[in-house]
């Protein structure tokens, strides 16, 4: 048997393995464009709270009230932004798996919805917003991200004859 | 009393003052959602428990040094019946995720 005979049939072979791998790939659900963007924008908007987190916490950033810090808020931004990192890390799996999403995201949703409450009544006293410039943008823009949460948890398709 | 203390008080009031508004809507639209709305009531019990179970662990985990609440019988009351309440809403989003729906 020549070598051109040899690649075709070992071509052959690896088409016909792959011919029984194709419906079940073609039978995973698809997640449409507003998803994919919704994810994105989530995954940024975490992703750069814990960057300023970690840039407050090794005071690389000016123009935050340091006794506003000193109050305990620094604690509890300290333990909210690794929960929510490893919400955002399970939320991910959860995404590429499709599995249990829609309950992730209304949990995450109610998560910060408490957070920015708690915040809200625990701190408002302590700080004006100015006084603390990056935390009030970051806290200022929650609601977007709240809608975002709601959005994802509404177009995301379960099943595929949701697709 | 020690102002630090009474500071607490003071949070731990104002916290659970809007908690309480919300548990008050929370019960009056549960039934409502359960009886007509029976398909998103697995989301809301899920909301639900998510928020009680992340209040629960807040208080004693992330807001120790923030809040405290007063000494009373009947408050005492009512955080020993918070983890059983906790796990009875856990229980019901098992319920009404993995058991089938015949109403749906």
């Amino acid at each position: 048997m020549s070598r051109k005979e040899i690649i075709n049939a070992e071509i052959g072979l690896l088409l016909r393995d792959a011919s029984d791998a194709l419906p079940k790939v073609k039978y995973r659900t698809v997640q449409s464009l507003t998803f994919k963007i919704l994810l994105g924008i989530i995954n940024l908007y975490i992703l750069l709270g814990f960057l300023l987190y970690l840039l407050v916490k090794g005071s690389l950033i000016d123009g935050i009230n340091a006794d506003f810090l000193d109050q305990g808020y620094l604690s509890i931004v300290n333990t909210r932004a690794t929960v929510v990192l490893v919400f955002l890390m399970i939320m991910n799996i959860s995404a590429y798996y499709n599995y249990g999403f829609k309950h992730l995201s209304i949990i995450l949703f109610i998560y910060m919805l408490n957070s920015a409450i708690d915040t809200a009544i625990l701190f408002s006293g302590f700080s004006q917003i100015a006084e603390r410039p990056y935390f009030s943008v970051f806290q200022l823009s929650r609601p977007l991200f709240l809608i975002c949460l709601i959005w994802i948890a509404i177009v995301h398709k379960d099943k595929i004859k949701d697709a | 009393m020690n102002p630090e203390i009474a500071t607490q008080y003071y949070f731990a009031i104002k916290l659970t003052t809007v908690r309480l508004v919300v548990i008050v809507f929370g019960l009056v639209a549960y039934p409502v959602i359960l009886s007509w709305f029976l398909k998103y009531a697995r989301y809301v019990t899920v909301a639900l428990t998510a928020w009680a179970l992340i209040m629960y662990i807040e208080d004693y985990f992330v807001l120790y040094s923030m809040i405290e609440y007063p000494q009373g019988s009947s408050i005492d009351a009512v955080h020993l019946l918070r983890p059983i309440f906790i796990v009875s809403l856990i229980w019901m989003c098992f319920e009404l995720t993995f058991i089938a729906q015949p109403r749906e």
